[in-house]
């Protein structure tokens, strides 16, 4: 063979060689996100957030209301990455050009152009390498979910989250700074980071006794200082017991929560005046129950839960308190109930309201029974769910407890695999806890909301 | 000359061949899923990972070790805590 042609022979391997070589593992930019849109015909839904009091004329509201989610993930490796999570949140007509002075929940007006990209997380994952354990570490700001269905914190936050497992045993510490008031607006004004501050705390452990059941049990710890200078320091402990077993085709779940430690001031004159200057605290005793239950029934999924929650028909007076406590009244819900109206709906955008928003009730707490069922045929799907709901203790001063029944449903089609068009409605029934709560004693008007939505995951 | 231009423009268009994946069978396992290796330019989506990430445990230890197992159920989690991360409807 030639010089020439056994140089070419050569290049030419080479070039195969280089073209069909593994590349070397570099960054990997992964891209997640959600995209709804929904239009409603409601009594209620007005794209605001909060508690849903009813009332006898509340007129139908009718708008279209829109969110992205952008989840961005820097993958060094497996056991390495930087998570970021974005969201844009609109009304259509709302405004446009920052023209509001504000800068979330804006920008679907004529033009468009609004300031309003917010973000949910920032934090690192990683693996320690070198545990002697597998030990996950997240750090920054994140989404946390408790133990108890979310009833405790469901929402982002910033600290830090340590998870371990080995063998049938699971653990995880979590620390979150909720607040560091450094504002001259806050009352009192103050300048020193870490001396007005919420924090919370929570150990979790879980252990696996064999395949078909697993139990756990918590600590939680919430820390509030940033009334430390005209009130004494919140100090909320919580501690909890839940399981989960497979009973036959059923999946049974459930847990019991109880609170103590000192929260809100005894506002009576007699016991303020006996203690001093300093306004003594309310001791806390309360407590949260759930049972729920999964099985496959027919061709569908039927759901139960069952949930207590304590109240307190006198919060203002003694020097105690039942009601349960809620983290900062708003950062917690109890989606299982799958209900629209009647709790917090998973379904919610910007528009989240609900007449029992913060599950503490106005301090009444909730006694709520919930059934449901899901059934998907081919690109179908249909989710029906009945809700019962009373409160645990009346603060009204009227003779009834039962707060109403809500029926809902979703009916849906799959577009695509990973879009769906679907059809949502909602109506309560309001029981006699708000019989001439209207405008001059009259029966409110029972909340009713429809919705059409398209969604798409990604 | 010819023959020169041919073995070069050989070398050329097999090294601008995209590599094929052989259609993943029933008795290998997924690289791309366990080990980020081998994976085409793209990446799937949650619902498309899940449905693969189920399909790979499904094959059990025949194909995978329980060290192996144990990282895809790992990552079978990962991605359903991004689907409902996306999807709760928190404020």
């Amino acid at each position: 063979m030639s010089v020439t042609k056994k140089f070419l022979v050569v290049a030419a391997v080479s070039a195969l060689t280089a073209a069909t070589a593994a590349p070397a593992m570099a960054l990997e930019n992964e891209f997640h996100g959600i995209f709804k849109v929904r239009g409603i015909i409601s009594n209620y839904d007005d794209g605001s957030a909060g508690r849903l009091i009813p009332t006898s004329t509340p007129g139908a509201k009718n708008y279209i209301e829109q969110r992205a989610r952008l989840l961005y993930m820097a993958k060094a490796n497996d056991d390495l990455k930087l998570v970021t999570h974005f969201e844009i949140d609109s009304r259509w007509g709302d405004n446009s050009y920052n023209s509001n002075n504000t800068t979330r929940n804006n920008g679907g007006a004529i033009g468009a152009d609004q300031v309003n990209l917010e973000t949910k997380s920032v934090y690192l994952d990683f693996n320690v390498p070198g545990s002697p354990a597998p030990l996950n570490v997240k750090a920054g700001i994140q989404p946390f979910t408790d133990a108890y269905k979310g009833i405790i914190f469901s929402n982002d936050a910033a600290g830090v989250v340590a998870t371990s497992s080995f063998d049938k045993v699971s653990a995880r510490l979590s620390y979150f700074r909720f607040f560091d008031n450094l504002k001259t607006d806050k009352t009192p004004a103050n300048n020193t980071n870490g001396y007005l501050t919420q924090d919370f705390v929570n150990l979790e452990g879980k252990y696996s006794v064999n395949k078909d059941l697993k139990v756990g049990g918590s600590y939680f710890l919430l820390y509030d200082d940033r009334s430390r200078v005209t009130s004494p320091r919140v100090n909320v402990h919580m501690i909890g017991v839940n399981a989960e077993a497979k009973v036959g085709p059923a999946t049974v779940d459930g847990f019991f929560i109880y609170q103590t430690g000192k929260a809100g001031v005894v506002a009576d004159a007699a016991a303020t005046s006996a203690a001093g200057s300093a306004q003594p605290f309310k001791t806390v005793s309360a407590f949260a129950a759930n049972v729920g239950v999964k099985a496959k029934i027919g061709p569908g999924t039927a759901r139960m839960n069952a949930l207590y929650i304590s109240g307190d028909s006198s919060v203002n007076s003694g020097s105690s308190r039942n009601d349960f406590i809620t983290i900062n009244g708003v950062e917690h819900s109890f989606y299982p109930a799958e209900m629209m109206i009647m709790l917090r709906s998973k379904h919610a955008l910007n528009t989240d309201r609900a007449i029992v928003y913060s599950l503490n009730n106005a301090n009444q707490g909730l006694i709520g029974g919930f059934l449901g069922y899901d059934l998907s045929i081919d690109k179908f799907f249909v989710n029906s769910n009945l809700g019962l709901g009373a409160v645990a203790k009346n603060a009204t001063g009227n003779s009834n407890d039962y707060m109403g029944t809500e029926i809902n449903t979703e009916i849906g089609y799959k577009l695509f695999d990973n879009m769906s068009a679907s059809v949502q409605a909602a109506y309560m029934i309001l029981g006699g806890y708000f019989a001439g709560v209207g405008a001059g004693g009259t029966n409110p008007e029972n909340p009713y909301t429809t919705r059409v939505v398209l969604n798409y995951l990604f | 000359m010819r023959k020169i231009a041919v073995v070069a423009m050989a070398a050329f268009m097999m090294s601008a061949t995209v590599p094929v994946l052989a259609q993943m069978s029933k008795e290998e396992k997924d690289e791309c899923l366990l080990a980020s290796k081998n994976c085409l330019n793209e990446v799937d989506s949650l619902q498309k990972r899940i449905k693969k990430l189920n399909t790979e445990i499904k094959k059990g230890k025949k194909i995978y070790s329980a060290e192996e197992l144990k990282k895809l159920n790992g990552k079978l989690q990962e991605a359903e805590e991004i689907v409902k991360t996306l999807e709760q409807e928190n404020k």
